[in-house]
Order: C-alpha cells, then structure tokens, then sequence
C-alpha cells in the first residue's frame, strides 16, 4: 500500500507530561484519515509535529517518501496544506486578499485559481468583507481554500467541526468528500465528534495518552461493528455450551455476560438455559457504532492500566 | 524568501499599523518644524529647526518600529498565518529574515516620511542652514544602520513573542529603558567641567554680584569613565539617535560598527530561538 504519511515512535514532552509517546500511524494514498481521541489524547501535537509547528523529542516521520530530518522534507510540505486549530486567515483582510496572500507565500505564478477556489469553498460572493466579519464557518471555509491554494495532495484538518452549527458541519463534511472525491486528496482530520467522523473517514487511528492505540480501516470497523444481542445470566458457562450447541458466534464479554452475533431463536435459547438451572436476567439488541467501539476500545485500555 | 518578501510587502502596502506610523512621523516632523519656526520668529533669534531636527526622528525611530514589528508580526501569530509559512516548506530561518527585512524596509519608509515633511516644508520655511552635503550623507548613513540595529531588535521580539499584547508592551518598554538609558548617560557627559559660582557684596549700601569664580564640577565625568560612557552612548542605538540628533556625531565609523553587532548578534540569536520555538 502506498502511504502518504508514516510516523515513527514519535515522542514529544511539554515539560513533564508527554504529550505524544512512541506514536506510529499510516495513512494511505486517496484515504479519510480520522484520528479520534479525547481532548488532550495528543491529535493537536501529533498534526503540529507533522505540520513543522514542533519538533519532536524522538522519532520521526516520512511524508511523500522523505524523512522529517532530511532537507527534502520543506519540498514535501509543499504537497500539503492544513489547518490546525483555528482557521489561519488574516482577519482584516478579504477572502480574495487571503487567497492572494496565500498565492504569493506560494510563489504562484498568477492569481488564477482565486475564483475557483473561493467558488469550491462556496465564498465567491462575499466580495469586500473582511473575515473579521465572516461566521466560524465561513472563516473555516477561508481556511481550507488557503490551505488549498497551493494544489495540495494531501490536507490535514484538526477538529473542522469545532464550533459550527449543524448547517455548517454538514457544508465542511460535504467539502471534505468533495476533495476527496473529485481532487483525490487524501485527508488526515481529528475530531471527537464520532458521529460525524464516521460519515468521512475511511480509516481511523485512535490515540489515547498520547499513544496511537489501534488503526483500523472503515470496512474492518464495520465488521467489527455488527449487530448483537447482549444476554446476561446467572451462569455463562451455561449459555456459552447452549450457544454452541447452537452453533452461533458469541463472545463472552464478562462473568455473567455474552454478545450473540446474528440472529436466533430466544425461545430456543431460553429453553437450553432453563434446562441447565441458568437464568436469564436481561437480553438487548445493541448496534455497536464508532462510539461503542471507542469506548470499549478505551475501556479495555482502561482495564489493562488497572 | 522571495516569495515571502512578496507576500510580506504586500501585507505591509496595505497595512493600517504601517500607514499610520508613517503619517504620524509626517505630522510629527511637520510639528517639529511649525513649532520652532514659530519659537524663533517670536523670540528673533535665527531659524535654526532644520540644525536641531532634521534628525531628530532617532529618538522616535526606535519606538515606531518597536510598535510596528510587534503588532505586525504578531498578527501574524493571533491570527494564526505563520502556520500557513510553515506548513507550506518555508524555513523559519527565510521567515525571520523576511520578517526583518520587512521591518527594516518599514523603519526606513517611517524615516523618509519625517524627512520628508522637514523637505518639503521645513527647507522652504526654515531655510538649509546647517549641514553640508557631506555631512547630512554621513550622518543619513549612521541613522541608515541605526535603524537597521533597531529592525533587529524589536523583529526578535516580535517573532519571539508569540503574543501580540505581550510583544507591543514589552518592545515598547525596552525601547523607552533604553532611550532612558542613553539620555542618563548623555546628561552625565554634558555636565560642565567647571562651575561658576557668583558672590554676593554690599558696597556702598549696593547689593552686588561679583564676577563669576570657577570651581571644578565634581560630577563632571573625566578620564577612562568618559572614554567608557561615550563608547556606550555610541554603542547604543538611542545614543546615537541623541547624538544625531545634536549633531554631535564623531565617530561614525564605530557607530556603524556597532549598529552591526548588535544587527549580527541579535538576528543569529533570534534565529536560533525562533528555529527552537514550539508553535502553536
């Protein structure tokens, strides 16, 4: 597979708490990205550090084949655009000044582009104003045309959804797809919003404590994610030989309780237990989502630690 | 850095900060010249405000500059835009020189306009009467590199102070130590040798004041102490500016000299430190 970005064993500390710890990630050619984590898992240092704001303590990453240490690193960096944080656009200035800016920070031969990139982002007819007088979601418009002034192949967006109204959280996704879609750039976006980020992404990397702690493909999230039926009981080891006996595929996920994939017959099951003496207490479908996994993911981390 | 000199220039053609410093050092020599004129005319002395401040914008130099590069630059961080330099492959070492180039370019503009002002109006009133040529292109070449040492100086606050409430304050506040600085010490060298000291007698039921006697001025600063207060004063970009604007310039090549150590030392530095800058 060929991947625009890896990173390796990154470390980066701000005095005595590592913000990122032996951090490895992949993202491939044409992918949405999504790195999800809780505020202060270490998303925002991770894309400062990829984006030359940081450096890092240790480790490194390779960005279009060149390593962070080498000099050809800045030619790289010239295939990417990003927004980190908030939308870097100068406020006393116009969308299409900000643009122009951008354009000759670029080195751009002419201003072509402008127009089609205001139209792309949906800003053509805000003419004079300054975007000191634009809404968050204009401004967070303003700052993905910059950042994709110069071209990019590759755009790295940190929390795009933060602070917008709904409408303007459907406009940023519609965007990001569009990108994707149309211009084929490959896009590495953080967000804690899970529900919004699973309508994007097609791989995921989730980091916790400033580890990345699993990376996963959308497809193989799916699987994962499938419908089950989660049965508490008096004794498992009853209804794991029921379930067998019935041929369905389960997994214990604690000392009185299982998750039964696919569909069966309850009364089928009830009427196996019953005969072993074992109780059924309770018994719901559950439609595990991004979230679910994220928080089992996190729990399980959590257990480990304890 | 071209194309950051490009993008720079252009931000400093439309900038408000930099237009209004540029029109205040206009007003402000316009004022110079207005007010003395006037003074002269009404006490009869003869005009002598283009010999007093043709170069008297070298104690305000320094402080519109420090105004400039710390709001100019730090918008540059509270909105977020030196990121995009970055992002892109720009160097921080090709950011932080374009970035003094730039206060540079501005801190000459904001001279030219003062310069300007004692030009077009202060000439035709005043009348020239004080520098020869030579003189005016010698002392013009000192405030040259005067300003550059000040570019410098307050470019690696700005650069260096992330925000921009902080870096106006603070390079503000360097400069008027500084300035202080430079006047205390000037006061010192221009203490008298000597004083005179007046006696009071009655002769002839008539009070007196006989002919002044001198006595040495114990606060007069002589010796190795002078030779060491004057080389400060020169070192200092506000003692030159008080000596450009006494005309009391001597020693132009060390004033040069020292205008570009203090431009080489602090622009390394402040490249080193911002290479080193965790940015946000």
């Amino acid at each position: 597979m060929e991947y625009v970005l890896t990173t390796d064993a990154l470390c980066k500390s701000y005095k005595k708490h590592k913000a990122l710890d032996n951090f490895s990630m992949h993202i491939p050619k044409g992918a949405i990205y999504g790195i999800v984590g809780k505020n202060g898992a270490g998303k925002t240092t991770l894309i400062r550090l990829i984006c030359g704001l940081q450096m890092p303590d240790s480790g490194g990453y390779t960005l279009y084949g060149c390593e962070s240490k080498s000099g050809e690193i800045a030619k790289a960096r010239r295939r990417m655009g990003a927004i980190v944080e908030t939308p870097s656009v100068y406020l006393d200035m116009s969308a299409r000044d900000n643009i122009r800016e951008q354009y000759r920070v670029l080195g751009m031969p002419s201003y072509d582009g402008i127009d089609d990139l205001l139209r792309l982002v949906g800003l053509e007819g805000t003419g004079g104003k300054k975007a000191k007088h634009f809404s968050l979601g204009m401004r967070q418009r303003l700052g993905i045309a910059a950042a994709l002034a110069g071209g990019p192949d590759f755009i790295i967006l940190d929390e795009p959804a933060n602070g917008l109204d709904p409408e303007g959280i459907v406009e940023i996704r519609e965007l990001i797809l569009k990108l994707n879609k149309e211009k084929q750039i490959t896009v590495l976006i953080s967000s804690h919003i899970l529900d919004e980020l699973s309508k994007l992404a097609t791989h995921y990397g989730f980091i916790d404590g400033g580890r990345l702690i699993k990376e996963i493909s959308a497809s193989e999230l799916e699987s994962l994610c499938r419908k089950c039926t989660r049965v508490k009981v008096s004794d498992i080891k009853s209804l794991c030989l029921a379930l067998d006996d019935m041929g369905l595929e389960y997994a214990a996920v604690s000392e009185d309780t299982a998750d039964i994939y696919g569909a069966f017959s309850i009364s089928a099951l009830v009427e196996a237990l019953s005969r072993n003496k074992c109780e059924v207490f309770s018994m719901d479908g559950r439609d595990e989502s991004l979230e679910s996994y994220y928080i089992n993911l996190l729990g399980k981390r959590g257990e480990v630690k304890v | 850095m071209s194309r950051l000199l490009s993008a720079g220039f252009m931000r400093l053609w439309k900038s408000r900060v930099f237009w209004t410093l540029v029109a205040g050092m206009f007003l402000w020599s316009l004022f110079m010249v207005y007010g003395n004129h006037t003074e002269c005319i009404a006490k009869g002395e003869a005009d002598d405000t283009l010999t007093n401040f043709f170069f008297g914008y070298g104690v305000i130099i320094g402080g519109a500059v420090s105004i400039f590069a710390s709001l100019f630059f730090g918008t540059d961080y509270s909105d977020g835009t030196i990121r995009n330099k970055i992002i892109i492959g720009h160097s921080r070492k090709s950011i932080y020189m374009s970035n003094f180039i730039i206060s540079v370019a501005a801190g000459v503009v904001m001279t030219a306009a003062w310069i300007l002002a004692m030009l077009a109006v202060g000439v035709p009133v005043c009348g020239w009467n004080g520098f020869d040529a030579v003189q005016a292109l010698v002392y013009l070449a000192v405030s040259f590199f005067m300003i550059v040492a000040f570019a410098a100086v307050f470019t690696a606050f700005g650069m260096l102070l992330s925000n921009r409430s902080v870096a106006v304050i603070v390079s503000f506040l360097v400069f008027l130590f500084w300035l202080q600085c430079g006047a205390y010490i000037y006061s010192r060298l221009r203490e008298p040798e000597v004083e005179p000291i007046y006696t009071m007698v009655t002769k002839d039921g008539v009070e007196k004041i006989t002919d002044a006697s001198y006595i040495e001025n114990p606060t007069y600063v002589r010796g190795t102490q002078r030779e060491v207060y004057t080389r400060i004063l020169e070192f200092m970009p506000t003692g030159q500016a008080l000596f450009l604007m006494q005309n009391e310039v001597t020693d132009v090549s060390f004033m040069i000299f020292s205008s570009l150590v203090i431009t080489v030392a602090v622009t390394l530095g402040g490249i080193v430190c911002f290479g080193r800058k965790d940015l946000l």
